[in-house]
Protein backbone atom coordinates (compact mmCIF):
# COMPACT_ATOMS: atom_id res chain seq x y z
CA UNK A 1 0.00 0.00 0.00
CA UNK A 2 2.52 2.35 1.02
CA UNK A 3 6.39 1.70 -1.26
CA UNK A 4 8.99 3.76 -0.06
CA UNK A 5 12.54 3.68 -1.97
CA UNK A 6 15.59 5.58 -1.02
CA UNK A 7 13.74 8.93 0.08
CA UNK A 8 16.12 11.80 0.80
CA UNK A 9 14.94 14.61 1.97
CA UNK A 10 17.29 17.46 2.23
CA UNK A 11 16.58 21.49 3.64
CA UNK A 12 19.61 23.39 2.27
CA UNK A 13 22.11 21.49 3.55
CA UNK A 14 20.79 19.81 6.16
CA UNK A 15 19.59 16.46 5.30
CA UNK A 16 16.45 15.66 7.03
CA UNK A 17 15.93 11.99 5.65
CA UNK A 18 18.65 9.71 3.93
CA UNK A 19 17.94 7.02 1.45
CA UNK A 20 15.08 5.61 3.62
CA UNK A 21 13.09 2.83 2.38
CA UNK A 22 10.36 0.30 3.49
CA UNK A 23 7.03 -1.02 2.33
CA UNK A 24 3.95 -1.15 4.03
CA UNK A 25 1.07 -3.79 3.09
CA UNK A 26 -2.30 -2.72 3.05
CA UNK A 27 -4.62 -3.41 6.53
CA UNK A 28 -1.02 -3.21 8.29
CA UNK A 29 -1.02 -0.86 11.47
CA UNK A 30 2.23 0.34 11.85
CA UNK A 31 4.21 2.39 14.59
CA UNK A 32 6.58 4.79 13.25
CA UNK A 33 9.19 5.97 16.44
CA UNK A 34 12.13 8.34 16.81
CA UNK A 35 13.32 11.07 18.72
CA UNK A 36 12.47 14.60 18.11
CA UNK A 37 13.99 15.65 14.98
CA UNK A 38 14.51 12.07 13.34
CA UNK A 39 12.49 12.73 10.30
CA UNK A 40 9.17 11.75 11.36
CA UNK A 41 7.23 13.96 10.25
CA UNK A 42 9.35 15.22 7.55
CA UNK A 43 8.48 11.61 6.35
CA UNK A 44 4.60 11.78 7.01
CA UNK A 45 4.64 15.39 4.98
CA UNK A 46 6.60 13.84 1.82
CA UNK A 47 3.69 10.52 1.98
CA UNK A 48 0.53 13.39 1.90
CA UNK A 49 2.32 14.94 -0.75
CA UNK A 50 2.59 18.20 1.70
CA UNK A 51 6.01 18.56 0.33
CA UNK A 52 7.90 17.12 -2.47
CA UNK A 53 11.04 14.74 -2.12
CA UNK A 54 14.86 15.87 -2.83
CA UNK A 55 15.38 12.17 -4.52
CA UNK A 56 13.31 8.60 -4.04
CA UNK A 57 10.46 6.82 -5.01
CA UNK A 58 7.18 6.79 -3.09
CA UNK A 59 3.94 4.87 -4.11
CA UNK A 60 0.90 5.44 -1.62
CA UNK A 61 -2.20 3.15 -2.60
CA UNK A 62 -0.51 2.24 -5.97
CA UNK A 63 -0.09 6.12 -7.17
CA UNK A 64 3.06 8.15 -7.11
CA UNK A 65 3.21 11.05 -5.05
CA UNK A 66 5.31 13.39 -7.85
CA UNK A 67 3.37 12.00 -10.52
CA UNK A 68 -0.48 11.42 -9.10
CA UNK A 69 -0.28 13.95 -5.64
CA UNK A 70 -4.26 14.19 -6.29
CA UNK A 71 -4.37 10.39 -6.63
CA UNK A 72 -2.76 9.78 -3.60
CA UNK A 73 -4.28 13.27 -1.54
CA UNK A 74 -8.04 11.34 -2.51
CA UNK A 75 -7.10 8.47 -0.61
CA UNK A 76 -5.32 9.56 2.29
CA UNK A 77 -6.58 11.06 5.68
CA UNK A 78 -3.90 13.03 7.69
CA UNK A 79 -3.61 14.29 11.26
CA UNK A 80 -0.52 16.53 11.65
CA UNK A 81 1.16 17.57 14.53
CA UNK A 82 -1.21 19.86 15.07
CA UNK A 83 -4.67 19.08 14.19
CA UNK A 84 -5.27 22.01 10.95
CA UNK A 85 -8.91 23.14 12.84
CA UNK A 86 -10.22 26.23 11.96
CA UNK A 87 -11.16 27.89 15.64
CA UNK A 88 -14.15 29.81 13.75
CA UNK A 89 -15.95 27.41 12.73
CA UNK A 90 -18.29 24.56 14.80
CA UNK A 91 -17.19 20.76 15.17
CA UNK A 92 -19.91 19.68 12.21
CA UNK A 93 -19.32 22.88 10.50
CA UNK A 94 -15.68 21.95 10.21
CA UNK A 95 -16.02 18.55 9.05
CA UNK A 96 -18.53 18.93 6.11
CA UNK A 97 -16.46 21.10 5.11
CA UNK A 98 -13.16 18.86 5.43
CA UNK A 99 -15.53 15.98 3.94
CA UNK A 100 -16.54 18.55 0.42
CA UNK A 101 -12.95 19.36 0.06
CA UNK A 102 -11.47 15.66 0.40
CA UNK A 103 -13.73 15.44 -2.87
CA UNK A 104 -17.03 13.47 -1.32
CA UNK A 105 -20.46 14.07 -2.96
CA UNK A 106 -23.08 16.39 -0.51
CA UNK A 107 -25.54 13.67 -0.14
CA UNK A 108 -22.78 10.94 1.33
CA UNK A 109 -21.55 13.83 3.90
CA UNK A 110 -24.36 13.33 6.88
CA UNK A 111 -23.85 9.89 6.83
CA UNK A 112 -19.89 10.31 7.13
CA UNK A 113 -20.40 12.85 9.36
CA UNK A 114 -22.37 10.87 11.97
CA UNK A 115 -20.05 7.95 11.62
CA UNK A 116 -17.27 9.80 12.58
CA UNK A 117 -18.88 11.59 15.18
CA UNK A 118 -19.79 8.75 16.84
CA UNK A 119 -16.60 6.88 16.25
CA UNK A 120 -14.11 9.99 17.81
CA UNK A 121 -16.70 10.69 20.88
CA UNK A 122 -17.70 14.08 19.65
CA UNK A 123 -21.58 14.10 20.11
CA UNK A 124 -22.14 16.36 22.31
CA UNK A 125 -19.49 18.68 20.83
CA UNK A 126 -20.23 18.49 17.59
CA UNK A 127 -22.55 22.02 17.39
CA UNK A 128 -19.06 24.03 19.71
CA UNK A 129 -17.22 26.24 18.26
CA UNK A 130 -13.11 24.86 18.02
CA UNK A 131 -11.87 27.14 19.86
CA UNK A 132 -13.86 26.38 22.82
CA UNK A 133 -12.82 23.04 22.71
CA UNK A 134 -10.52 21.65 25.18
CA UNK A 135 -7.08 20.20 23.68
CA UNK A 136 -8.52 16.78 23.84
CA UNK A 137 -11.42 17.30 21.89
CA UNK A 138 -9.54 19.15 19.18
CA UNK A 139 -7.44 16.61 19.02
CA UNK A 140 -10.65 14.26 18.47
CA UNK A 141 -11.84 16.83 15.86
CA UNK A 142 -8.48 16.49 14.31
CA UNK A 143 -8.71 11.88 13.85
CA UNK A 144 -12.51 12.68 13.02
CA UNK A 145 -11.16 14.79 10.12
CA UNK A 146 -8.95 12.42 8.83
CA UNK A 147 -11.26 9.88 8.95
CA UNK A 148 -14.05 11.16 7.60
CA UNK A 149 -13.79 10.66 3.69
CA UNK A 150 -12.87 7.07 5.01
CA UNK A 151 -9.36 6.90 3.38
CA UNK A 152 -7.68 3.45 2.33
CA UNK A 153 -4.50 4.99 4.28
CA UNK A 154 -4.37 6.88 7.33
CA UNK A 155 -0.99 8.81 8.33
CA UNK A 156 -1.50 10.33 12.43
CA UNK A 157 1.00 12.37 13.88
CA UNK A 158 0.81 11.90 17.06
CA UNK A 159 -2.71 11.00 17.34
CA UNK A 160 -2.87 10.25 21.11
CA UNK A 161 -1.10 13.67 22.04
CA UNK A 162 -2.74 15.77 24.52
CA UNK A 163 -5.40 12.98 25.62
CA UNK A 164 -6.33 11.57 29.22
CA UNK A 165 -6.30 7.76 30.02
CA UNK A 166 -10.07 7.23 29.22
CA UNK A 167 -9.34 9.21 26.40
CA UNK A 168 -6.65 7.38 24.86
CA UNK A 169 -7.95 3.90 25.12
CA UNK A 170 -10.99 4.77 23.05
CA UNK A 171 -8.54 6.37 20.46
CA UNK A 172 -6.47 3.31 20.64
CA UNK A 173 -9.53 0.97 20.16
CA UNK A 174 -10.99 3.21 17.16
CA UNK A 175 -7.48 2.92 15.19
CA UNK A 176 -7.48 -0.84 16.14
CA UNK A 177 -10.66 -0.98 14.62
CA UNK A 178 -9.50 0.37 11.26
CA UNK A 179 -6.85 -2.33 10.92
CA UNK A 180 -7.90 -4.89 8.04
CA UNK A 181 -9.81 -2.85 5.79
CA UNK A 182 -7.03 0.26 6.54
CA UNK A 183 -3.44 0.72 6.33
CA UNK A 184 -2.42 3.35 9.22
CA UNK A 185 1.05 4.73 9.95
CA UNK A 186 1.11 6.35 13.31
CA UNK A 187 3.54 8.10 14.84
CA UNK A 188 4.04 8.56 18.56
CA UNK A 189 6.52 9.30 21.30
CA UNK A 190 4.74 6.81 23.92
CA UNK A 191 6.62 3.63 23.74
CA UNK A 192 4.19 1.02 25.00
CA UNK A 193 1.32 2.37 22.68
CA UNK A 194 2.97 1.17 19.63
CA UNK A 195 2.77 -2.35 21.74
CA UNK A 196 -0.74 -1.86 22.48
CA UNK A 197 -1.62 -0.58 18.48
CA UNK A 198 0.60 -1.63 15.95
CA UNK A 199 1.33 -4.77 14.58
CA UNK A 200 4.56 -3.65 13.50
CA UNK A 201 7.54 -0.74 14.26
CA UNK A 202 9.40 1.30 12.33
CA UNK A 203 12.03 3.25 14.49
CA UNK A 204 13.88 5.92 12.44
CA UNK A 205 17.23 8.19 14.21
CA UNK A 206 19.03 10.77 12.25
CA UNK A 207 16.85 10.22 8.89
CA UNK A 208 17.61 6.60 8.48
CA UNK A 209 15.87 3.76 9.63
CA UNK A 210 17.57 1.89 12.43
CA UNK A 211 14.68 -0.95 13.03
CA UNK A 212 11.62 -2.70 10.95
CA UNK A 213 10.19 -5.52 12.42
CA UNK A 214 7.08 -7.22 13.99
CA UNK A 215 6.08 -6.13 17.06
CA UNK A 216 6.60 -10.01 18.61
CA UNK A 217 10.09 -9.86 17.14
CA UNK A 218 11.10 -6.32 18.88
CA UNK A 219 10.19 -7.35 22.06
CA UNK A 220 11.23 -10.63 22.62
CA UNK A 221 14.35 -9.56 24.13
CA UNK A 222 12.84 -7.05 27.00
CA UNK A 223 10.12 -4.68 26.81
CA UNK A 224 10.32 -1.73 24.05
CA UNK A 225 11.73 0.98 25.97
CA UNK A 226 14.68 -0.43 26.53
CA UNK A 227 15.04 -1.85 23.19
CA UNK A 228 14.47 1.53 21.61
CA UNK A 229 17.11 3.43 23.55
CA UNK A 230 19.36 0.52 22.93
CA UNK A 231 19.12 0.94 19.08
CA UNK A 232 18.76 4.83 18.87
CA UNK A 233 21.89 4.37 21.25
CA UNK A 234 22.29 5.53 25.22
CA UNK A 235 25.48 7.41 24.17
CA UNK A 236 23.82 10.35 22.19
CA UNK A 237 20.54 10.48 24.05
CA UNK A 238 21.51 10.06 27.75
CA UNK A 239 20.11 8.75 30.84
CA UNK A 240 17.85 11.87 31.61
CA UNK A 241 16.27 12.05 28.05
CA UNK A 242 14.46 8.65 28.74
CA UNK A 243 11.40 10.51 30.54
CA UNK A 244 10.77 12.60 27.36
CA UNK A 245 11.70 10.17 25.04
CA UNK A 246 8.93 7.70 26.45
CA UNK A 247 6.47 11.16 26.44
CA UNK A 248 4.19 11.79 28.48
CA UNK A 249 2.81 9.42 31.16
CA UNK A 250 -0.85 8.97 31.60
CA UNK A 251 -0.72 11.34 34.46
CA UNK A 252 0.96 14.43 32.89
CA UNK A 253 -1.82 13.78 29.78
CA UNK A 254 -4.69 14.22 32.65
CA UNK A 255 -2.96 17.31 33.68
CA UNK A 256 -2.85 18.59 30.31
CA UNK A 257 -6.26 18.21 29.41
CA UNK A 258 -7.35 19.69 32.53
CA UNK A 259 -6.09 22.53 31.90
CA UNK B 1 -17.22 22.46 -7.59
CA UNK B 2 -14.55 22.47 -4.50
CA UNK B 3 -13.48 26.32 -5.24
CA UNK B 4 -17.28 27.08 -4.55
CA UNK B 5 -16.95 25.33 -1.05
CA UNK B 6 -14.23 26.39 -0.60
CA UNK B 7 -15.53 30.46 -1.77
CA UNK B 8 -18.11 29.82 0.97
CA UNK B 9 -16.05 28.71 4.11
CA UNK B 10 -14.04 31.95 3.37
CA UNK B 11 -16.73 34.14 3.00
CA UNK B 12 -18.17 32.38 6.30
CA UNK B 13 -14.72 33.15 8.10
CA UNK B 14 -14.35 36.92 6.58
CA UNK B 15 -17.63 37.51 8.60
CA UNK B 16 -16.56 35.76 11.59
CA UNK B 17 -13.71 37.90 12.08
CA UNK B 18 -14.20 41.44 13.33
CA UNK B 19 -11.96 43.04 10.78
CA UNK B 20 -14.93 42.48 8.39
CA UNK B 21 -17.69 44.51 10.52
CA UNK B 22 -14.91 47.52 11.16
CA UNK B 23 -13.86 48.02 7.65
CA UNK B 24 -17.58 48.06 6.19
CA UNK B 25 -18.96 50.62 9.25
CA UNK B 26 -15.42 52.72 9.02
CA UNK B 27 -15.66 52.87 5.37
CA UNK B 28 -18.97 54.32 5.25
CA UNK B 29 -18.73 56.40 8.04
CA UNK B 30 -15.42 57.92 7.03
CA UNK B 31 -17.11 58.42 3.28
CA UNK B 32 -20.35 59.93 4.76
CA UNK B 33 -18.40 62.45 6.81
CA UNK B 34 -16.12 63.43 3.75
CA UNK B 35 -19.52 63.94 1.54
CA UNK B 36 -21.14 65.88 3.97
CA UNK B 37 -18.05 68.77 4.71
CA UNK B 38 -17.35 68.58 0.61
CA UNK B 39 -20.55 69.27 -0.36
CA UNK B 40 -21.19 72.09 2.76
CA UNK B 41 -17.46 73.12 1.71
CA UNK B 42 -18.91 73.36 -2.07
CA UNK B 43 -22.11 75.18 -1.22
CA UNK B 44 -20.05 77.79 0.85
CA UNK B 45 -17.61 78.81 -1.73
CA UNK B 46 -20.68 78.58 -4.55
CA UNK B 47 -22.18 81.62 -2.24
CA UNK B 48 -19.29 83.58 -2.18
CA UNK B 49 -19.00 83.51 -5.66
CA UNK B 50 -22.19 84.60 -6.72
CA UNK B 51 -20.98 88.08 -5.52
CA UNK B 52 -18.00 88.13 -7.70
CA UNK B 53 -19.07 89.30 -10.82
CA UNK B 54 -16.92 87.51 -12.95
CA UNK B 55 -15.39 84.54 -11.45
CA UNK B 56 -11.84 83.60 -12.54
CA UNK B 57 -12.47 79.46 -12.30
CA UNK B 58 -15.78 79.37 -13.17
CA UNK B 59 -15.33 76.66 -15.94
CA UNK B 60 -13.89 73.90 -13.84
CA UNK B 61 -16.69 75.31 -11.03
CA UNK B 62 -19.23 72.30 -11.16
CA UNK B 63 -19.95 69.39 -9.26
CA UNK B 64 -17.62 66.92 -10.60
CA UNK B 65 -14.63 68.75 -10.20
CA UNK B 66 -15.15 69.88 -6.64
CA UNK B 67 -17.22 67.54 -5.16
CA UNK B 68 -17.50 63.93 -6.84
CA UNK B 69 -13.86 63.73 -7.47
CA UNK B 70 -12.14 65.38 -4.42
CA UNK B 71 -14.73 62.38 -2.87
CA UNK B 72 -13.44 59.37 -5.32
CA UNK B 73 -9.77 60.59 -4.41
CA UNK B 74 -10.54 60.05 -0.93
CA UNK B 75 -12.20 56.81 -1.52
CA UNK B 76 -8.65 55.72 -3.34
CA UNK B 77 -7.15 56.52 -0.24
CA UNK B 78 -9.45 54.51 1.72
CA UNK B 79 -9.31 51.64 -0.35
CA UNK B 80 -5.09 51.59 -0.14
CA UNK B 81 -5.85 50.76 3.27
CA UNK B 82 -8.66 48.79 3.54
CA UNK B 83 -7.90 46.86 0.81
CA UNK B 84 -4.84 45.10 2.56
CA UNK B 85 -7.03 44.73 5.72
CA UNK B 86 -8.98 42.42 4.91
CA UNK B 87 -6.59 40.35 2.90
CA UNK B 88 -3.84 40.34 5.41
CA UNK B 89 -5.69 37.47 7.82
CA UNK B 90 -6.56 35.30 4.29
CA UNK B 91 -3.26 33.08 4.03
CA UNK B 92 -1.40 34.60 7.11
CA UNK B 93 -3.64 33.03 9.27
CA UNK B 94 -3.74 30.03 7.55
CA UNK B 95 0.58 28.93 8.22
CA UNK B 96 -0.31 30.47 12.01
CA UNK B 97 -3.16 27.80 12.37
CA UNK B 98 -1.25 25.32 10.78
CA UNK B 99 -4.89 24.81 8.62
CA UNK B 100 -2.65 25.01 4.95
CA UNK B 101 -1.43 21.58 5.93
CA UNK B 102 -5.31 20.51 5.89
CA UNK B 103 -5.88 22.09 2.56
CA UNK B 104 -2.31 21.16 0.98
CA UNK B 105 -3.25 17.36 1.30
CA UNK B 106 -6.42 17.69 0.23
CA UNK B 107 -7.22 16.97 -3.75
CA UNK B 108 -7.89 20.24 -4.48
CA UNK B 109 -5.45 22.56 -6.19
CA UNK B 110 -3.59 25.32 -5.27
CA UNK B 111 -5.29 27.67 -7.81
CA UNK B 112 -8.69 27.01 -6.83
CA UNK B 113 -7.41 27.95 -2.99
CA UNK B 114 -5.94 31.05 -4.30
CA UNK B 115 -9.24 31.89 -6.74
CA UNK B 116 -11.59 30.76 -3.36
CA UNK B 117 -9.59 33.30 -1.23
CA UNK B 118 -9.62 36.49 -4.14
CA UNK B 119 -13.25 36.26 -4.86
CA UNK B 120 -14.31 36.42 -0.92
CA UNK B 121 -11.92 39.27 -0.34
CA UNK B 122 -13.59 40.95 -3.91
CA UNK B 123 -17.19 40.09 -2.40
CA UNK B 124 -16.27 41.97 0.33
CA UNK B 125 -15.10 44.57 -1.25
CA UNK B 126 -17.95 44.62 -3.15
CA UNK B 127 -19.93 45.03 -0.41
CA UNK B 128 -18.11 47.48 1.07
CA UNK B 129 -18.19 50.04 -1.43
CA UNK B 130 -21.32 49.66 -2.65
CA UNK B 131 -23.20 51.98 -0.50
CA UNK B 132 -20.64 54.69 -1.59
CA UNK B 133 -22.95 54.81 -5.18
CA UNK B 134 -25.01 56.68 -3.28
CA UNK B 135 -22.58 60.21 -2.96
CA UNK B 136 -22.64 60.25 -7.14
CA UNK B 137 -26.88 58.88 -7.18
CA UNK B 138 -27.42 61.83 -4.82
CA UNK B 139 -25.67 64.64 -7.20
CA UNK B 140 -26.73 63.31 -10.82
CA UNK B 141 -30.93 63.44 -8.72
CA UNK B 142 -30.83 67.00 -7.41
CA UNK B 143 -27.39 68.66 -8.88
CA UNK B 144 -28.40 71.20 -11.41
CA UNK B 145 -27.52 71.23 -14.25
CA UNK B 146 -27.13 67.55 -14.10
CA UNK B 147 -23.37 66.84 -14.02
CA UNK B 148 -21.54 64.83 -17.24
CA UNK B 149 -22.77 61.60 -15.76
CA UNK B 150 -19.79 59.81 -18.06
CA UNK B 151 -16.75 60.39 -15.55
CA UNK B 152 -18.68 59.81 -12.55
CA UNK B 153 -19.83 56.68 -13.76
CA UNK B 154 -16.19 55.20 -14.97
CA UNK B 155 -14.44 56.87 -12.23
CA UNK B 156 -16.66 54.72 -9.80
CA UNK B 157 -16.58 51.56 -11.56
CA UNK B 158 -12.62 52.44 -11.94
CA UNK B 159 -12.45 52.48 -7.76
CA UNK B 160 -13.91 49.02 -7.76
CA UNK B 161 -11.38 47.76 -10.71
CA UNK B 162 -8.90 49.47 -8.43
CA UNK B 163 -10.12 47.78 -5.36
CA UNK B 164 -9.63 44.51 -6.73
CA UNK B 165 -6.26 44.94 -7.68
CA UNK B 166 -5.04 45.74 -4.80
CA UNK B 167 -6.81 42.42 -3.07
CA UNK B 168 -4.42 40.68 -5.47
CA UNK B 169 -1.45 42.13 -4.31
CA UNK B 170 -2.77 41.63 -0.87
CA UNK B 171 -3.27 38.15 -1.31
CA UNK B 172 0.16 38.14 -2.44
CA UNK B 173 1.71 39.67 0.93
CA UNK B 174 -0.50 37.58 3.14
CA UNK B 175 0.98 34.75 1.33
CA UNK B 176 4.73 35.21 2.72
CA UNK B 177 4.19 35.46 6.56
CA UNK B 178 2.43 34.37 9.15
CA UNK B 179 2.06 37.47 10.92
CA UNK B 180 -0.94 39.41 9.49
CA UNK B 181 0.19 43.01 10.35
CA UNK B 182 3.60 42.05 8.75
CA UNK B 183 0.77 41.08 6.02
CA UNK B 184 -0.30 44.39 5.82
CA UNK B 185 2.78 45.91 5.88
CA UNK B 186 4.09 44.53 3.01
CA UNK B 187 1.07 45.08 1.10
CA UNK B 188 1.07 48.61 1.64
CA UNK B 189 4.58 49.03 0.71
CA UNK B 190 4.10 47.25 -2.98
CA UNK B 191 0.39 49.48 -3.39
CA UNK B 192 2.59 52.67 -2.58
CA UNK B 193 5.26 51.44 -5.35
CA UNK B 194 2.42 51.33 -8.16
CA UNK B 195 0.88 54.62 -6.55
CA UNK B 196 4.07 56.51 -6.42
CA UNK B 197 5.53 55.24 -9.53
CA UNK B 198 2.77 57.93 -12.42
CA UNK B 199 3.66 60.48 -9.56
CA UNK B 200 7.68 60.17 -9.72
CA UNK B 201 7.71 59.99 -13.50
CA UNK B 202 7.58 64.01 -13.84
CA UNK B 203 11.31 64.15 -12.49
CA UNK B 204 12.64 61.48 -14.74
CA UNK B 205 11.43 61.98 -18.17
CA UNK B 206 14.00 61.27 -21.06
CA UNK B 207 17.37 59.10 -20.72
CA UNK B 208 19.87 59.66 -23.08
CA UNK B 209 22.76 57.13 -23.56
CA UNK B 210 24.34 57.91 -26.36
CA UNK B 211 22.19 57.89 -29.70
CA UNK B 212 19.69 55.64 -27.57
CA UNK B 213 16.95 58.26 -26.55
CA UNK B 214 14.73 56.27 -23.55
CA UNK B 215 11.37 58.05 -22.15
CA UNK B 216 11.49 56.41 -19.22
CA UNK B 217 8.70 58.58 -17.28
CA UNK B 218 6.11 57.36 -19.52
CA UNK B 219 7.52 54.02 -19.74
CA UNK B 220 7.24 53.97 -15.44
CA UNK B 221 4.18 55.54 -16.16
CA UNK B 222 2.50 53.23 -18.00
CA UNK B 223 3.17 50.79 -14.60
CA UNK B 224 1.38 53.02 -12.54
CA UNK B 225 -1.82 52.04 -10.64
CA UNK B 226 -3.16 55.57 -10.60
CA UNK B 227 -2.62 56.91 -14.05
CA UNK B 228 -4.66 54.17 -15.57
CA UNK B 229 -7.08 55.13 -12.93
CA UNK B 230 -7.03 59.05 -13.57
CA UNK B 231 -8.23 57.74 -17.23
CA UNK B 232 -11.12 55.76 -16.30
CA UNK B 233 -11.99 58.54 -13.96
CA UNK B 234 -11.96 61.16 -16.79
CA UNK B 235 -14.39 59.06 -18.53
CA UNK B 236 -12.12 57.58 -20.90
CA UNK B 237 -12.46 53.63 -21.44
CA UNK B 238 -9.50 52.79 -23.13
CA UNK B 239 -8.43 48.31 -23.67
CA UNK B 240 -4.98 48.99 -22.81
CA UNK B 241 -6.21 50.18 -19.70
CA UNK B 242 -8.45 47.37 -18.54
CA UNK B 243 -6.03 45.21 -20.20
CA UNK B 244 -3.53 46.26 -17.19
CA UNK B 245 -5.81 46.26 -14.69
CA UNK B 246 -6.32 42.30 -15.88
CA UNK B 247 -2.73 41.37 -16.12
CA UNK B 248 -2.13 43.16 -13.17
CA UNK B 249 -4.51 41.03 -11.45
CA UNK B 250 -3.05 37.82 -12.73
CA UNK B 251 0.60 38.24 -12.23
CA UNK B 252 0.00 39.05 -8.75
CA UNK B 253 -2.70 35.65 -8.09
CA UNK B 254 0.10 33.60 -10.08
CA UNK B 255 3.09 34.86 -7.76
CA UNK B 256 0.70 33.89 -4.96
CA UNK B 257 0.09 30.11 -6.20
CA UNK B 258 4.00 29.85 -6.72
CA UNK B 259 4.58 31.70 -3.26
CA UNK B 260 2.34 29.16 -1.81
CA UNK B 261 3.70 25.71 -3.67
CA UNK B 262 7.71 27.74 -2.98
CA UNK B 263 7.03 28.10 0.55
CA UNK B 264 7.05 23.94 1.26
CA UNK B 265 9.75 22.96 -0.94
Amino acid sequence: MIEVENLTKNYGDFTAVKDVSFKIEPGEIVGFLGPNGAGKTTTMRILTCYMPATRGKVKVAGFDVAEDPMEVKRRIGYLPETPPLYREMTVSDYLRFVARIKGMHKKDVPRALDRVIQACGLEEKKDQHIHKLSKGYRQRTGLAQALIHDPEVLILDEPTIGLDPRQISEIRSVIKGLAGSHTVILSTHILPEVTLTCQRVLIINRGEIVMDGKIEDVTKDGDIERQFLKIIGQAETGEEDLSRETGPGPEEATQEEAR
Amino acid sequence: MTTLVLLAKEIKSLFSSWIAYVVLISFTLLNGIRFYFYLGWFEYLTRKAENIEESVSRQNWNLLEQLIFPLYESILVLIFVMVPAITMRTLAEEKKQKTEELLFTSPIKTTEIVLAKYLAACALIFLMMAPAIMYPSIVMYYGKPTPDWGPMVTGFIGLYILGFSLASVGLFSSSLTENQIVALIIAVAIESLFFVLGRSTINVDVVRIGDLIINVGAFLSAFSLTEHYFRLRAGIVRASDLVYFGSFILFWLWATKKSLERARW
